[in-house]
This record gives structure tokens, C-alpha cells and sequence, in this order.
């Protein structure tokens, strides 16, 4: 979706170059860096509306990132991306807020694909509260 | 190079078997001779006390048993003294010269063991006054005789008994004669003994075979035949002992008495009598007298001889017992290193391809991105149609490569995760495709045709696929290895439904020598192989009846020598409830 913000976080930066790229040519708007570190950092000062997150990093990996992400009680979808494989660390990274997880290597489309249900799932994760308010409201006129 | 490579490793068979009978030569030595040696030194001090308490008791028998002979013949002689004696004593000369007087005196005292051959009044002179006896001695006159002679210079009243001599009759014999004084006048009671009679008291005496009870005067000359063929009158080989009145008892060589070529070696006791002055004794062969002992030191040496060949017989079997179990032990200790090796190098096998596996996705994924942002690329540029063909067909073929590559990379990783339990949904049939690709290089080099008849409806089943792929790679391996040896059979794995216990049944069978029916019950047993050594682990068959277990079914062997052998696998439907909250079903 043309405008979404994307914050891509791996320490290759081959990998975000190439994805920033592709995801660009796509008409997403794309920030890459290249640490959990930095990715808190950004987190902090702009909003994003995904996330696509490398589990192993070195430094900060992509668990420990995650669970000072959950501190910020921000509303960004995060995408986990694994070359692990190992379910294990992904179900663990769902468990811990995580949208979904992709492995790599993946298509171009897998990913999009992915990005898109993410965006969707944050957009009614935010309309949650107003329908709650508009509710309340219906509530108290009644 | 060799060599010290193998220094480092374990000791091969047949080191191990030179080890083994060293180990069991020096403990059956030690043990023999720690129990042994013992044996011998209690036999030898048992002996040697025995022997000396055995001496001892034969000495005291020798000394009682002679002291009870001589209080008899002294007795005996004491008696006929006592006799004459009184005899004397209670009538006048006058009266015992008529010989109507001494013959019924003669009877009176001769009533009760007619110890007495005949009765003589005899003058200071040496003349007879009156004779009752045997022989024609009336005018027999003994004033030259040497025990008329000794008696008429000793004392006025005395008692004088003789040695044993010929005199008159020519018959061996002694005397006892009596000295009685009656104011100036001295008459004589002589009576000579029943030489039968006395040599009855003296030699009614058995001692043993070599034993022998005789009496000797002072110069060594027998008073007595001997039961070892000593003559009366005739001179002893036993030698004449210095005076005791109490018995004395000695062990040495007295001389010949039978056949023998040297003078055995004998128990002798002996005593003095006072009157006459005759030595008493008796001898013995020391075998014979100690014969107990000597029987009882036989016995035992029998005995330690069977104690110690059953030492030996149990030491040796006990040994060889012991050597066993401790080959068998090495031998498990071997076979579970050799699996705990294998397993260590699965493990690191493991690792190491998912390292590579990890390692080799992040460099695919940026090919992948990269080959995608030429695909972008292409559709948007103008270029040449000869180089935007080639470049279509080369993304393509790049696109297909790296696909390749992520299968690779994923199966790696895949096998590297396979002890990890994940209960999921399994397609048995689909599982036992997988397996079979493994395997197929193996069965078709030991000839073997693998033949599948899967269950088209088969249901799915609820269970973990990764240790369901051991176990039928496991039993299928262990099938086809069955045609090792001939070279050619089939092994057939069919599938169905088993509606009576809610499952599925897996049926494997081979076409092999099958199991003998004392082998069926371990085939499971953990170690339990009949592969040569370092070819089969022995545990196989045990892991896959564990996981089977585990998984709530049931694994199970039909076998029929020379027919094959029929595996069964069951799976219920559902896993036991503890594995599917601890296993996380997806």
C-alpha cells in the first residue's frame, strides 16, 4: 500500500539495502537500520506502521528488541524474519506481540503479502479504541 | 603411524583376549594359593598336635596298662608266698615231714589254681623230709644247689624266690622256698611253680600285632616266652634297665624281635618287681602303637587333598564366571561408547548443518531480494530484446536455483530439529514416502525390492513425525540388512486402518532367514545385536520399540525361521494425553 511506513531492522546491510529497494519500487516508504539498538531509537522518535525484524542479531538480538518494543506501547506491527528456522524462537516472538514470521530466504511477494495483512490487522487494532469510545458514547446518550 | 594410533584407542580383541586369560590365570593362582597355603598350615598344626596328644595318651596307655600287668604277677607271686608262708608259719617240721600231712597241705593249697607242681620239706642238710610232686626228687639232695646255697647264708627267717632254671627235672622252672628257724634248727618249705600257670599270668597279654609282654631277671635272661618267638632261659635283645619301681616308659630301637632287617623303632615300658628281681616290660612296634594317629593324619591328608581340588574346581569356575561377565560388561561399555560416539557426532553433525543452514539463508535472501529487484527493473527499462531475453531466462534460472538452495537449507535445519517432539497432524503413508528415498540406495545395494501398499483412506493420525521417521527408517534399515547375506528378497510395508483399537497398523515384512523363536523375546532389549561387532549398535530396535511405546503404540514381531520376519506398528489415533501437552500441538 502506496505511503505505509516500514522500519526494516537486520545487520546485514546488503539484506536491508536490497529490501529497502524492493519494498520502495513497491511504493512503501522504507527506513533500514541496523541494530535493535538504533530500531528503538527510530521506534522512538517516528511511527511506523510494520515492522520487519531480524531474530539474530548480533548485540541486541531480535527477542531482547522485541521485549523493550513491548515497554513502548507502540501501536507498529511487527513482522518477524528468521533465518533460523527454528519455530521454536518465532512462536516466542508471536508470543511476545509479534504479528507473524516469514524465513528467509522468502519472495518479494510473501513478504508484501504479509506487510499487507499486518497493516490491516494495526489498522483495526487502532480503530479498536474510537469504536469503543463511539460505543460508550451510544451508551451514556441512551 | 598405525601403531600409535591404535596406542591411543581401546585394546582390540585379541589384546583384550591375552588380557583376560592373564586376568584369569593369576586369579585363580592367587586365589588357590590365598586359600590353600591356609589349609596346609591348619592341616600341619593340627597334625603336629595330634600327633604329640596321640603319643602322649599311647605312652599312658603303655604305662597303665603295664602297671595293672606287674600288680598281677605280683600278686600272683605274693600269694603263692603268702601260702607257703602260712604253711610254715602255723605247722611244726615234725608235722610236715610225714608226708600224709604235706600231701593234704599240698592239696589244700593247690585247691584253687594249682599254681603250685610240687611241695618239698627239705633239712638244714639239703636232704628231702618229704616230697609230694611229679617227679622222683625224694633223694634229691640240694646242699650244691645255688638256691640252697644263697638261702642257707641270708637271713633266719626269709622267702627266696629263683630265676627260672633246668635244675634236676630239666624242665625250665623256679622255686620258692621258705627258711624257717625253729631254735637250732633250720628246715626248708620249697614248692615249685606251674610253670604254665605263671607263664599264663605273665603272658595273657595282647599287644597288638608287634607288641609283646616279657619278663627279664637282672643279667637279661627271659622269665617268659614272648609272643614274638623270645625263648625262656634264653638271652633278650632287650636290654636290661637300670631299677625303678614305678613304670617307665622310653621310645628307641631295642633290638630285632621278628624278620625285620633293622630294630624297628618301639614304645617300651617296663617296671621291677621286688621279689624275684625280674624286670617286667612291654614293647611295642611305634607304627603300630600309633597307628590311630597315623590313620588319622591319612585321613586328613585325603581330605585336604579333595578340599583343595574342590577349591580349585569352584576357583576356576567362579574365575571363568567372572571373566565372562566381565567380557560381557566391556563389551556392552564398548558398544555404548561406539553409540554414545555416534550419537555425539549426529549431534555435531547437527549443529554444524544448522549453522551452515543459517549462515547460507541470509546470503540467499539478499540473491533472492537482488535477482527480484532485477525482475522489477526489467519491466520498467527499455533494453535490448536479445539481452532483456537472456535476462528474463537467467532470473528464472536463479530464481529456481535459489528455491533449490532453500529446500537444501530448510532440510538441513529440519534434520538438525529432529529431537524435538512437535505432535502434529501425520499422513503415515506421506511419512513412509519420505522415509523410502533415504533408504532406497541401501536396498537396492543388498538387492532388495521395496514394495509399498499404502491405504488410500488412511486417516491421519495426531503424533510426532520427526520420531516416527526414525523409527521406520530404523525398522526398514534393519529389514533390508536381513538380505544382507542372500542378496535378494522384497520387503513389503503396508498401511491400514485398525478399527478395533482406533488406529493405524504399519506392517513391514521381509522376505529374510527369520528370528529363531529363543532370540524373538530380546530382539528388543537394549544392545541386543547379532551383527557383527562395530556393524550393528544393539539399539536400533530398542529406540524405535521406546518411541513407539511413547507414542501410546505398540511395536510387535511375528517371525518364522526360513519364511521372514512380519514388523507391526501400531499408532492410536491420538497420542497419550501427557505427550500432547508436554509435545505443544500447532
Amino acid at each position: 500500500m502506496k505511503g505505509t511506513r516500514v522500519l526494516l531492522v537486520d545487520d546485514e546491510v546488503d539484506l536491508t539495502d536490497s529490501t529497502k529497494t524492493l519494498l520502495e519500487n513497491r511504493g512503501y516508504e522504507v527506513t533500514a537500520v541496523n541494530s535493535g539498538d538504533s530500531a528503538i531509537k527510530t521506534l522512538g522518535q517516528e511511527r511506523y506502521d510494520v515492522m520487519v525484524l531480524d531474530l539474530k542479531m548480533p548485540g541486541m538480538d531480535g527477542i531482547s528488541t522485541l521485549k523493550e518494543i513491548k515497554k513502548l506501547q507502540i501501536s507498529t506491527q511487527i513482522l518477524v524474519l528468521t533465518g533460523h528456522g527454528a519455530i521454536n524462537t518465532a512462536l516466542e516472538a508471536i508470543e511476545l506481540g509479534a504479528y507473524d514470521y516469514l524465513t528467509k530466504p522468502c519472495d518479494i511477494d510473501e513478504l508484501t503479502e504479509k506487510l499487507e495483512d499486518a497493516i490491516k490487522k494495526g489498522e483495526s487494532d487502532n480503530k479498536k479504541p474510537s469504536l469503543f469510545r463511539a460505543l460508550n458514547n451510544v451508551i451514556r446518550k441512551k | 603411524m598405525a601403531t600409535a594410533k591404535n596406542r591411543t584407542r581401546a585394546p582390540g580383541i585379541p589384546e583384550r583376549e591375552a588380557y583376560y586369560r592373564r586376568q584369569f590365570r593369576r586369579f585363580v593362582f592367587f586365589t588357590t594359593l590365598s586359600s590353600i597355603v591356609p589349609l596346609l598350615i591348619l592341616g600341619w598344626i593340627f597334625n603336629y598336635y595330634y600327633k604329640d596328644f596321640a603319643t602322649a595318651r599311647a605312652k599312658t596307655s603303655f604305662v597303665t596298662q603295664l602297671e595293672q600287668h606287674a600288680k598281677l604277677v605280683d600278686l600272683f607271686l605274693q600269694e603263692q608266698v603268702s601260702k607257703l608262708e602260712l604253711v610254715v608259719r602255723s605247722h611244726t617240721k615234725d608235722f610236715l615231714a610225714d608226708k600224709e600231712n604235706l600231701s593234704s597241705i599240698f592239696e589244700t593249697i593247690n585247691e584253687k589254681k594249682g599254681a603250685f607242681n610240687d611241695l618239698g620239706l627239705i633239712d638244714e642238710k639239703g636232704r628231702h623230709l618229704a616230697y609230694i610232686g611229679p617227679y622222683e626228687l625224694m633223694d634229691s639232695n640240694y646242699s650244691n644247689s645255688f638256691w640252697f646255697k644263697e638261702i642257707m647264708t641270708g637271713p633266719s627267717h626269709q622267702v627266696y624266690i629263683s630265676d627260672m632254671f633246668l635244675g634236676f627235672r630239666g624242665v625250665p622252672h623256679f622255686i620258692i622256698a621258705v627258711l624257717e628257724t625253729d631254735g637250732s634248727e633250720r628246715w626248708i618249705l620249697r614248692a615249685t611253680i606251674e610253670t604254665e600257670v605263671f607263664r599264663r599270668i605273665v603272658e595273657d597279654v595282647r599287644v597288638g600285632s608287634t607288641g609283646e609282654v616279657f619278663l627279664l631277671n637282672t643279667k637279661g635272661v627271659y622269665q617268659s616266652n614272648t609272643s614274638q618267638g623270645g625263648k625262656m632261659l634264653e638271652m633278650s635283645v632287650f636290654p636290661v634297665r637300670p631299677f625303678t619301681e614305678t613304670v617307665k616308659v622310653e621310645v628307641g630301637r631295642f633290638g630285632i624281635t621278628g624278620s625285620e632287617k633293622r630294630p624297628p623303632m618301639q614304645i617300651a615300658s617296663y617296671v621291677w618287681l621286688n621279689n624275684p628281681r625280674w624286670m617286667l616290660a612291654m614293647r611295642q612296634d611305634y607304627a603300630e602303637a600309633l597307628y590311630d594317629i597315623n590313620h588319622v593324619t591319612y585321613v586328613m591328608l585325603i581330605i585336604l587333598l579333595v578340599s583343595a581340588l574342590a577349591i580349585l574346581v569352584v576357583t576356576v569356575f567362579v574365575t571363568k564366571y567372572m571373566m565372562h561377565a566381565t567380557r560381557k560388561r566391556d563389551m556392552e561399555v564398548d558398544q555404548a561408547n561406539e553409540c554414545f560416539i555416534q550419537a555425539s557426532r549426529l549431534a555435531s553433525v547437527g549443529q554444524l548443518s544448522a549453522g551452515v543452514a543459517h549462515e547460507i539463508n541470509n546470503p540467499l535472501a539478499i540473491i533472492n531480494f537482488e535477482n527480484q529487484i532485477l525482475a522489477d527493473m526489467e519491466k520498467t527499462s527499455e533494453m535490448d530484446p536479445v539481452f532483456q531475453k537472456q535476462l528474463l531466462k537467467s532470473l528464472t534460472h536463479n530464481s529456481n536455483m535459489i528455491k533449490r538452495c532453500k529446500r537444501l537449507t530448510h532440510s538441513l535445519l529440519k534434520f538438525s530439529r529432529q529431537t524435538e517432539s512437535v505432535i502434529d497432524d501425520v499422513d503415515i503413508n506421506r511419512l513412509v514416502e519420505d522415509v523410502i528415498p533415504l533408504i532406497e540406495r541401501d536396498a537396492a545395494s543388498s538387492g532388495t525390492r521395496l514394495i509399498l501398499e499404502p491405504q488410500n483412506d488412511l486417516p491421519t493420525i495426531l503424533t510426532d513425525s520427526s520420531q516416527l521417521q526414525q523409527v521406520f527408517l530404523n525398522l526398514i534399515t534393519n529389514v533390508i540388512d536381513v538380505h544382507d547375506e542372500t542378496g535378494y528378497g522384497s520387503v513389503r510395508i503396508i498401511t491400514q486402518t485398525n478399527m478395533n483399537d482406533k488406529g493405524v497398523d504399519i506392517l513391514i515384512s521381509d522376505t529374510g532367514s527369520g528370528i529363531p523363536p529363543e532370540r524373538i523375546d530380546k530382539i528388543f532389549d537394549p544392545f541386543f545385536t547379532t551383527k557383527p561387532v562395530g556393524k550393528g549398535t544393539g539399539l536400533g530396535l530398542s529406540i524405535c520399540y521406546g518411541i513407539v511405546s511413547k507414542l501410546g503404540g505398540r511395536l510387535q514381531v511375528q517371525s518364522e525361521v526360513g519364511e521372514g520376519s512380519v514388523f507391526t506398528v501400531f499408532l492410536p489415533l491420538e497420542p497419550p494425553a501427557g505427550l500432547k501437552e508436554d509435545g505443544g500441538i500447532k
